[in-house]
C-alpha cells in the first residue's frame, strides 16, 4: 500500500508538472521550475546530515543494542513506558527527519509502539537547539519557548497513551529486513561488529530515502505553487487561525530547529495560541515525515496518527485558550 | 566469485551523493541553498556519503555461493525506487541554483509579513503625537537586539551602538540589518524622523499606491525553506517606474504609514540608486556574545 501511495504520488507530481507546463508560458514555467528545484534541494541538504546520522544510529541499535537490553529498560506498565518515551525523546536531541528510522529499529528491538510514539513526537519538539532558537525568535521571551516545551510534552504524552490504547503491536506495514539479526554472534569483534553497523546504515539510508525526497519534493511544491497569503486570509478568528497556522506547519515541512523564526512572523497577525499551535504541531508531524512513516507504517496507522496529534493541539491549545490560561 | 550489480549501484549513488554535496561547495553555490553558517553540516554530509561508500564498496563482491537477501526483492520496485533517490543527484548537477526573487517572497506572505509592529507603541504614540524623547542607548543592551548567530563580540557590539548614535544616518549593512530592524520594529516612535540607508530588492502588491513599493530581503534561518521577508515600505514619486526584483540602495526619512489596517514604518526616500544584485543577497541571524 505504501509503495503504491509513493508511487502514485511521484506520477501525479509528475503530471501536475505537465500541466502547468502546458498552462503557463514556457519562461515563468522556467523560473518556478528552478525555484521549486532550488527548494527541493535545498531542504534535503539541510536534512542530509540529521538523516545520516539517524540511520547511522538506528544501525547502532541494531548491532549493539540486544532486545534484552530493551526488556530491561522499559518498564512493563504502560503508562510508565509512555513517560520514560517522552523522557527519552525530549533528553534525545533529534529532528523529525532522522527520528524515523531511530524509532523502526527501537521497535524491531521491543520498544512497544505507544513508548516509541512519545519518543517520537518529544525528540525533534524538545531540545536545546529548539528551546534557544524559540526564545530568540520572540525576542528573548522564554514564555514561548516555555510553553511550546511543557506543552508540547504534555500532548505527546496525551497522543501516546491514546495510541496505546487504539493500537496494538507494531502497525508495521511489513516486517523490516533482518527483524532479528542472528548472523553476528555477541562475541564478534568490535571491527566486525562496526562494518555490520555502516552496512545496516545504509540499507536503512535506501530504504527512507526515497521516502525522504518525496517529502521534500511535496512540501517543496507547495512553497512554489502555493502563496502563504491565501492561506493566512483564512484565518479570521481564534479556531480559524489556529487551523491556519497547523495547515501551514504541516505543509512547510521545516525543521523544528528553524520554525521559530517563521512562527514568530506570524505573531502580529495571529493570537499566541495559534502560534503555538503551529510550533507544537509541526515538529511532531509533516508533510515530509508523513512519507517518511509512510515508508514505515502501515497506512491507516499513519492517517490515524496525523489526525490524532492535530486533534489533540487543536483540542487543548483551544480548550486552554478558552480557559483564559493561554 | 560473483558481482552483486544492486551493490554497485548503491555505492555510485552513495559516491554520487557525496560529490553533488562537494560540488556545491567547490562552486560555492551552497549558499544559494543553506545559511553559511551550517556549511559544516553538509560537509559534514558529503563525508559520511563518502565514508559509507567506501563501505558499500566492500559489499560488491563475495566469493561464497550464499545468495544475497535482497536479490529476492520486487526488481521493478527496486528500480523505481533507485529513480527516485537519483532525482535530487541529477537536478543538482544538471539545474541552476536560483535566487529567490519577488515570486518567491509573495509566495511567503509578502508584504503582509511586514507588519509586525507592537500595536500598543504605536498608538501610544499616534496619541501623543509626537516622539516619546529616551534615549535607548544609554541603557545596557537591549536584550531583543542580541538575536540570532554569527558572531558579534560584546566590543563590536558596543562600537556599533556609539555608531548608531552618533551617525546621523541609520546604515543597514548586512551585518547590522537585523538588529535594527528588530529595534526599529519594536521601538519605531523613537525612530521616527531618522535617517536611514538600506538596499534591497523592489517587491510590489497590488493595493500598493502608485508611489510606494517594498525594499525587502530575505531572512534564512537555516535553508531558503525557511526564508522569511524583512524590508521596509518606501515612499517616491519613481517607484512607479521601477520594476520588481530590481536592487536599489536608497536613503531616506523614517516615517509611520497604515496599510490594511496595520501600522508600519515607511521611508520617505530622498536618493535613490539602481545597483547590481548583491554577491550575498540575503540575510542571517547574528549572534552577540556578551560576555567579554
Amino acid at each position: 500500500m505504501g509503495q503504491f501511495i509513493y508511487r502514485s504520488t511521484t506520477w501525479s507530481i509528475l503530471a501536475i508538472l505537465l500541466l502547468l507546463a502546458l498552462a503557463m508560458n514556457v519562461s515563468t514555467l522556467h523560473t518556478s521550475i528552478l525555484n521549486l528545484n532550488t527548494i527541493f534541494l535545498s531542504i534535503l541538504i539541510e536534512a542530509l546530515p540529521f538523516v545520516l546520522i539517524g540511520v547511522l544510529i538506528a544501525g547502532f541499535i541494531q548491532i549493539f543494542i540486544t532486545e534484552a537490553h530493551i526488556q530491561r529498560w522499559i518498564p512493563k506498565n504502560k503508562a510508565l513506558s509512555i513517560i520514560m518515551g517522552c523522557v527519552v525523546g525530549a533528553l534525545f536531541p533529534a529532528c523529525e527527519c532522522g527520528i524515523v528510522p531511530i524509532v523502526r529499529r527501537l521497535m524491531t528491538k521491543g520498544v512497544p509502539l505507544h513508548a516509541a510514539m512519545g519518543f517520537m513526537l518529544t525528540g525533534p519538539l524538545i531540545n536545546p537547539i529548539v528551546i534557544l532558537s524559540t526564545y530568540m525568535a520572540f525576542g528573548n521571551d522564554l514564555k514561548i519557548a516555555g510553553l511550546r516545551m511543557l506543552l508540547g510534552f504534555c500532548i505527546a504524552v496525551i497522543v501516546a497513551l491514546m495510541i496505546g490504547v487504539f493500537f496494538k503491536g507494531t502497525q508495521f506495514k511489513k516486517e523490516p529486513f533482518h527483524p532479528n539479526h542472528t548472523h553476528l554472534t555477541t562475541n564478534a569483534s568490535f571491527f566486525a561488529k562496526l562494518l555490520h553497523m555502516l552496512q545496516h546504515a545504509i540499507d536503512e539510508f535506501f530504504d527512507m530515502g526515497k521516502y525522504l525526497i518525496i517529502g521534500a519534493f511535496l512540501a517543496a511544491f507547495v512553497q512554489t505553487y502555493i502563496s502563504t497569503k491565501t492561506l493566512v486570509s483564512i484565518g479570521n478568528d481564534l479556531p480559524s487561525s489556529m487551523l491556519v497556522m497547523m495547515g501551514l506547519a504541516y505543509i512547510l515541512s521545516l525543521c523544528s530547529e528553524a520554525d521559530a523564526f517563521i512562527g514568530a512572523s506570524f505573531s502580529a497577525m495571529f493570537p499566541s495560541p495559534a502560534i503555538l499551535a503551529f510550533l507544537i504541531f509541526g515538529p511532531m508531524v509533516d508533510l515530509k515525515n508523513t512519507m517518511m512513516l509512510l515508508g514505515v507504517f502501515r497506512l491507516k496507522f499513519v492517517i490515524w496518527l496525523v489526525m490524532l496529534i492535530a486533534t489533540v493541539v487543536y483540542g487543548s491549545l483551544l480548550l486552554l485558550a478558552h480557559g483564559g490560561i493561554l | 566469485m560473483k558481482v552483486h550489480f544492486q551493490q554497485v549501484v548503491k555505492a555510485i549513488i552513495l559516491l554520487a551523493f557525496s560529490a553533488m554535496i562537494a560540488s556545491l561547495h567547490v562552486t560555492d553555490n551552497i549558499q544559494k541553498f543553506i545559511n553559511p553558517k551550517y556549511e559544516y553540516l553538509s560537509i559534514t554530509a558529503s563525508l559520511l556519503f563518502f565514508m559509507l561508500f567506501i563501505v558499500q564498496v566492500t559489499r560488491i563482491l563475495s566469493f561464497s555461493a550464499v545468495k544475497h537477501h535482497h536479490c529476492s526483492h520486487d526488481h521493478e520496485i527496486k528500480l523505481f525506487s533507485y529513480i527516485i533517490i537519483l532525482l535530487p543527484i541529477i537536478s543538482g548537477f544538471v539545474f541552476p541554483a536560483q535566487l529567490m526573487d519577488a515570486a518567491m517572497a509573495e509566495k511567503k506572505g509578502g508584504v503582509l509579513m511586514l507588519a509586525k509592529q507592537q500595536q500598543a507603541k504605536i498608538e501610544d504614540y499616534l496619541t501623543t503625537n509626537e516622539p516619546i524623547v529616551e534615549n535607548i542607548y544609554d541603557a545596557e543592551p537591549d536584550p531583543g537586539l542580541l538575536e540570532g548567530k554569527q558572531e558579534m563580540t560584546k566590543q563590536e557590539y558596543d562600537t556599533l551602538k556609539k555608531q548608531l548614535v552618533a551617525k546621523p544616518i541609520i546604515q543597514m549593512t548586512d551585518k547590522d540589518y537585523t538588529i535594527y530592524y528588530e529595534d526599529i520594529n519594536n521601538n519605531l516612535s523613537t525612530y521616527i524622523g531618522r535617517k536611514i540607508q538600506l538596499k534591497g530588492f523592489i517587491l510590489k502588491e497590488e493595493d500598493f499606491a502608485e508611489n510606494q513599493l517594498v525594499l525587502s530581503r530575505f531572512f534564512i534561518t537555516h535553508c531558503i525553506a525557511d526564508a522569511s521577508i524583512v524590508g521596509f515600505l518606501a515612499e517616491f514619486p519613481e517607484a512607479i517606474s521601477l520594476q520588481e526584483d530590481t536592487w536599489l540602495e536608497a536613503i531616506g526619512t523614517l516615517a509611520i504609514t497604515e496599510l490594511n489596517g496595520s501600522y508600519l514604518p515607511v521611508i520617505k526616500i530622498e536618493e535613490w540608486v539602481q545597483i547590481e544584485e548583491p554577491q550575498t543577497p540575503y540575510l542571517y541571524p547574528i549572534d552577540i556574545f556578551l560576555s567579554p
